[in-house]
């Protein structure tokens, strides 16, 4: 059973697209579907992006991390041939992004970051007309859960959506990106706007659609969300990529900012041996201060004394980055 | 939920200029109502103006540079209901609409889908630029036919009514002239804005040079400087001999339209090799 279904004029993109080593219903787990070779790109004097490698094979989902203005959506978009690449390359199963993009478009769905839908059409005409842009006739196969996902996230499909909520408006691109089921999936920040239970039953679709074969990047600049859907993480900063490491290896560095509340102030100086405790405040009965890495000698600490209220969050990727690197922005420039 | 229905069968010929011409449906409807509309009144307002001899001697007391700018071939003929059309109608009014018409509809189709941001996702899908920027020629094409039509239906429909007498071929030439003069300008625009990526220099240059096409062709009247320039006026090439009056000349015509196909094809070389905004 094919998975595609397409009409007459996108027959060239279909079969060059199957002759090729990649079927979608025989999934090789160890194909590499996006291979990027020095891949680079300058505005102007700007280096958006400095000779990116990163590989990404079938099956695998690649949390693609970095503050915003990192190069994330540069990448995306070089890999989807909207930009021209200044020196290097992005091969996509097999084509060149950007000489080939008809034939690497037939193999991807993908979600903007930046949303923007034709207000006056609703979800379902929406779907609708990217499904004849795409040439498939009609959604056989796979593609006809759709309806299945639609209703999991609770999609307003028979609505203009000029009138839905950013949120809403995010869940419809995100159909758009599933149509027609395809083997790679490249999603740019996908959970903003989305609430925590939308952000959930994303990253469980998400899961599905990798453990059913196909390829996910997935940017972001949350730590957690990486944390929760990736089985690799790029790390990206300046347009650099400064680590490419397993999620254990990042959540060793990971930083949280802790606020404490206790009953009584505990004595002073009782937390100056744990590790990986720093900037740590103590103001009366309250406490603040960062925890890198393992957060359990700071807990086992804890347990000493009554503890009223407690307040952790994860650092945002930039203070981790600083805290890493100990150097801003403009100093990795050349 | 309920009602939506994601499994039918999608006919997949030609999307984008179907998918355009479905939005376009009702404002189209609209220019081509305000074309008849137009006709109408200046139909209604011929009795008048045959019988009224006091226009013509007005118009012949005007300064030559004058006369140039509201009359395409610097005379007048008021006595006949082609000669009348051709001034109010075709002389200024008309071209000018359907200017703006066209150079909306043209910088809108690649340069403001792209500022809007949906070009990105249209262009996600296997479709190519090339083939987007030719739909979307097409889709302008296809409304500038329907504001032609409207206006050589409402021209054989008032010549009858009020016992005018136009030729109905010559009707019809007019009315392709018309279209023709706006997928010139329409074309200019299309092809800035894929070339650019921005509706506003899109507008702008289209604007310019249907601008220029009519001040050169007026001025070459006045002034043997721009002589050799007026055969480069689509101005003067569709419009310049009164088509309502003297037929459409089928050579400069197929110039025009031949010119218009060449810009979008170099919009679409541009495109194909650009970074999208």
């Amino acid at each position: 059973m094919l998975s595609y279904a397409r009409a007459g004029e996108h027959n060239a993109v279909r079969s060059s697209f199957e002759d090729g080593h990649r079927s979608r219903m025989v999934t090789h787990l160890s194909e590499t579907v996006v291979r990027t070779e020095a891949l680079t790109k300058r505005y102007g004097g700007t280096l958006a992006l400095d000779r990116l490698d990163v590989e990404l094979s079938a099956g695998q989902v690649l949390g693609f991390l970095g503050p915003n203005g990192a190069g994330k959506t540069t990448t995306l978009r070089l890999l989807m041939g909207s930009l021209r690449p200044s020196s290097g390359r992005a091969v996509v199963l097999g084509h060149d992004a950007w000489r080939e993009r008809s034939a690497v478009h037939a193999a991807v769905g993908y979600l903007p970051g930046d949303v923007r839908l034709w207000p006056r059409l609703t979800g379902a005409q929406t779907l609708e007309y990217m499904r004849r842009l795409r040439g498939l006739t009609r959604p056989a196969g796979p593609v006809s859960d759709l309806d299945d996902v639609a209703k999991r996230l609770g999609v307003e499909l028979d609505r203009p959506v000029g009138s839905l909520s950013k949120g809403n408006r995010q869940k419809v691109a995100l159909l758009l990106a599933l149509l027609g089921d395809p083997p790679l999936l490249l999603l740019d920040e996908p959970t903003g706007g989305l609430d925590p239970l939308g952000q959930q039953e994303f990253h469980r679709v998400v899961r599905e659609r990798a453990e059913a074969g196909a390829a996910v990047l997935l940017s972001s600049h949350v730590l957690s969300e990486v944390e929760r859907v990736a089985d690799r993480v790029a790390v990206i900063r300046s347009g650099r990529l400064i680590m490419l490491e397993s999620l254990e290896e990042l959540r060793r560095t990971a930083r949280h900012s802790v606020h404490v509340r206790f009953a009584q102030p505990p004595p002073p100086g009782a937390f100056d041996r744990v590790p990986g405790l720093t900037d740590v405040r103590q103001d009366g009965a309250q406490l603040r201060c960062t925890v890198q890495g393992e957060i359990d000698p700071f807990i086992k600490t804890l347990a000493g004394f009554q503890v009223v209220d407690l307040v952790s969050h994860e650092a945002d990727l930039e203070e981790t980055f600083l805290a890493l690197y100990g150097h801003s922005d403009g100093d990795e420039r050349r | 939920m309920t009602g939506v229905t994601l499994t039918a069968a999608s006919d997949t010929r030609a999307p984008v200029l179907r998918h355009t011409l479905a939005t376009q449906r009702r404002s189209l409807a609209v220019w081509a109502v305000a074309v008849a509309a137009l006709i109408g009144l200046y139909a209604a307002l011929w009795p008048s103006v045959r019988g009224n001899t006091g226009w013509r001697q007005l118009f012949d007391t005007l300064p030559k540079g004058y006369r140039a700018l509201f009359t395409v071939g610097g005379n007048i003929d008021l006595s006949s209901p082609a000669g009348y059309l051709g001034v109010e109608l075709l002389a200024f009014m008309g071209p000018t609409l359907i200017a703006v018409y066209a150079i909306g509809t043209g910088s809108s189709g690649i340069a403001g889908e792209e500022s809007q941001g949906t070009l990105e996702l249209v262009l996600s899908t296997p479709i190519t630029r090339g083939r987007v920027l030719i739909e979307r020629f097409g889709a302008l094409a296809a409304g500038l036919a329907v504001l032609g039509a409207a206006q050589t239906a409402a021209l054989l429909g008032f010549s009858a009514a009020l016992g005018m007498g136009l030729d109905p071929v010559r009707i019809v030439a007019a009315g392709a002239a018309l279209a023709l003069f706006g997928l010139f300008t329409g074309s200019v625009a299309l092809a800035v804005g894929a070339a650019t990526g921005r509706p506003g220099p899109a507008r702008a240059t289209a604007a310019l040079l249907a601008v220029a096409a009519y001040l050169i062709n007026a001025l070459a009247q006045l002034t043997s400087v721009l002589g050799p320039a007026r055969p480069l006026s689509p101005f003067y090439l569709l419009l310049g001999n009164n088509p309502l009056a003297n037929g459409l000349r089928v050579g400069p015509a197929l110039a025009v339209a031949g010119v218009s196909v060449l810009l979008v094809g170099l919009g679409a070389v541009l495109l194909e090799r650009r970074d999208l905004t």
